[in-house]
């Protein structure tokens, strides 16, 4: 069940009617709003709910299990080890064990040995590197003290919660665990907001990015020996505005349904292609994510406490893993190595630039730091490796453009444009809309939706990162 | 850097709007008043796109039911001309959509690689 479709829509008015009609009763209302995710997260394989509340079961009480070995350090770090392991065993088998086996295969044909392993297809479940991530922050910020502990009932709510289920944003419990013990409310300035990123994020996803995934993108990647080198740049350039557009909308339309049930969810994007550089990049792209491999990654490999070639080694390893982390292909391996070796440069350069050297104005290392992003996106979106060296020597190859349109040109200049236009425009327009009555509020919004709806092509494509 | 009178630069929350002086009352009536209202507009003149949706429905009894009442609603909503407005956004799109810069001939063939994939998937 994906947002912009009808099927969503009911299912999520017969949600808000019915937490809404059990605000009286706290418990009864997260427990409808558990059974509610259930049924959503299900809509795409029943038997994975099993696995959702086996994953919040086993994170719950390896928590309790650590709140209990208090005073024994050497039992508390035992439980923690077991509570990150069983969740890295979660991912490793639904996400490598098939890359394992076949590039193990591959290496023993190489050493001789000619039988095949028993490769057994698994399927990968939706999200599953989401909940995963969360329920491993919660294990690991109960052993940092960081967070108090949760109940069952609200430790399965967080990791299963339909609005960030899927795709994130990644909210830890230290953010929502809190929300689910206060009786929940809810402003006008919340609603307001939380129907002008719904409406927002159906733009950007139903028209600017599903326009460009099948006029532009798509074709353009899969066979890229049949475009010459104009529309292989609009296809970069295309797809770069794709991904933001995709993802940035996920992330809107969960923090505006969060907020129409009365929770607050984190931001997940500011603007990131205005970026001066990778790092900064870093902090507004994906931001949930970003700050979770900083926090439980990038800090504990030593971070910057232990001297430069330690900080180097710590963000080579983190956006190596980060890279895993989107899925088992040696594209995202390349792909994390590209963004580890650009981090690494720009921490260099700023140690050992130099004095006197000029800085390089903001424009160019805005210009410079997109561009080292999309051909980063270019491992990313291409099917093998060999597919994106084609993509790369077709860039250079030279030939116009049969592909891109006028639309198409338009549509990939409106998605840059927001990364440059004034920040928390959209706050500002909630902020009028508040103020006006409901029913103008509510023709205003369907009709915003009608035309929308009336502009998307026929269908809807999953989210990209519904794979992850 | 910009001043940020409003405060929204240190928000946790896109969703954390600072409060006017006077409170704004009643919010969850007018949160679902926004949510009916929007529904009723959708639904009177979106009609193609409830029409669309029964279509997809697993085949069986009610869906039949839902064809054939959502059918019955896109007749009468089209009766009173309200799915004017959307047939004319969406014809307006697809005409700027089909617009091609002077130098181009034609739209794209897709090469031998795209054809066969993408014969293979409409097949499927």
């Amino acid at each position: 069940m994906l947002f912009p479709t009808l099927s969503f829509g009911i299912f999520f008015l017969i949600v808000y009617a019915g937490a809404w009609g059990l605000k009286a009763s706290h418990e009864w209302r997260k427990i409808f709003l558990l059974v509610a995710s259930w049924f959503f997260y299900g809509c795409w394989d029943a038997r994975f709910v099993l696995l959702l509340i086996a994953s919040a079961l086993l994170n719950w009480g390896t928590a309790r299990l650590i709140l209990a070995a208090e005073g024994r350090p050497a039992l508390r770090k035992a439980w923690l080890a077991a509570g990150i392991a069983f969740n890295l065993a979660i991912l490793g088998f639904f996400k490598y064990y098939g890359f394992f086996l076949v590039e193990l295969e591959a290496v023993l044909h190489q050493l001789g040995w000619q039988r095949d392993l028993a490769i057994m297809q698994v399927i990968l479940p939706v999200g599953v590197s989401f909940f995963t991530f969360q329920g491993m922050s919660y294990v690991i910020d109960i052993y940092r003290r960081q967070t108090e502990p949760a109940g069952l009932l609200d430790m399965t709510l967080l990791m299963s919660f339909f609005p960030h289920l899927v795709a994130g944003p990644i909210v830890r419990a230290s953010h929502l665990i809190p929300q689910f013990r206060r009786a929940p409310e809810i402003s006008r300035s919340m609603a307001a907001m939380g129907i002008a990123l719904i409406v927002w994020g159906l733009f950007k996803k139903t028209v600017i990015a599903s326009e460009l995934s099948t006029g532009l993108v798509d074709e353009v990647f899969f066979d890229p020996a049949a475009y010459g080198s104009l529309d292989l740049l609009a296809a970069v350039y295309g797809y770069a505005v794709q991904i933001y557009c995709d993802f940035s909308a996920y992330s809107d339309m969960a923090v505006g349904l969060a907020a129409l049930l009365g929770y607050r969810f984190p931001h997940n994007f500011n603007q990131p292609y205005r970026a001066r550089s990778l790092q900064e990049f870093w902090r507004r792209w994906h931001i949930s994510l970003s700050s979770w491999l900083r926090d439980y990654l990038y800090v504990p490999l030593g971070g910057s406490r232990h001297g430069l070639q330690r900080l180097c080694l710590a963000l080579a390893a983190t956006m190596l893993l980060g890279g895993l982390w989107h899925g088992a292909s040696w594209n995202f391996v390349i792909w994390g190595a590209l963004q580890a070796a650009v981090l690494v440069a720009e921490r260099l350069w700023r140690e050992f630039k130099p004095r006197g050297w000029p800085t390089l104005p903001d424009g160019l290392c805005i210009l410079f730091t997109f561009h080292i992003v999309c051909l980063s996106w270019i491992f990313f979106r291409a099917a093998s490796f060999a597919d994106a060296l084609a993509f790369l020597g077709g860039l250079f190859a030279g030939g116009g453009s049969n592909k891109l349109t006028p639309t198409l040109l338009g549509l990939i200049l409106l998605g840059m444009s927001l990364h440059f236009a004034p920040r928390f425009s959209l706050q500002r327009i909630a902020m009028r809309l508040r103020a006006l009555p409901a029913p103008a509020v509510g023709f205003a919004a369907g009709l915003a939706i009608l035309v929308v709806d009336s502009m998307r092509p026929e269908g809807v494509a999953p989210f990209i990162y519904y794979q992850f | 850097m910009h001043a940020d009178p409003s405060g929204l630069a240190h928000s946790l929350s896109p969703v954390d709007l600072p409060e006017p002086a006077m409170p704004l009352e009643h919010p969850l009536r007018w949160t679902s008043i926004v949510i009916v209202v929007a529904t009723v507009t959708l639904a009177s003149l979106n009609a193609h796109a409830l029409r669309s949706w029964t279509y997809e429905l697993a085949p069986g009894a009610s869906a039949a039911r839902a064809v054939a009442a959502a059918e019955t609603w896109h007749d009468l909503t089209g009766r009173f001309g309200l799915n004017r407005p959307a047939e004319t956004v969406r014809n307006g799109w697809q005409g700027l959509k089909a617009r091609r810069f002077e130098t181009q001939v034609s739209p794209a063939a897709p090469s031998s690689r795209s054809a066969r994939a993408y014969s293979s998937s409409a097949s499927g």
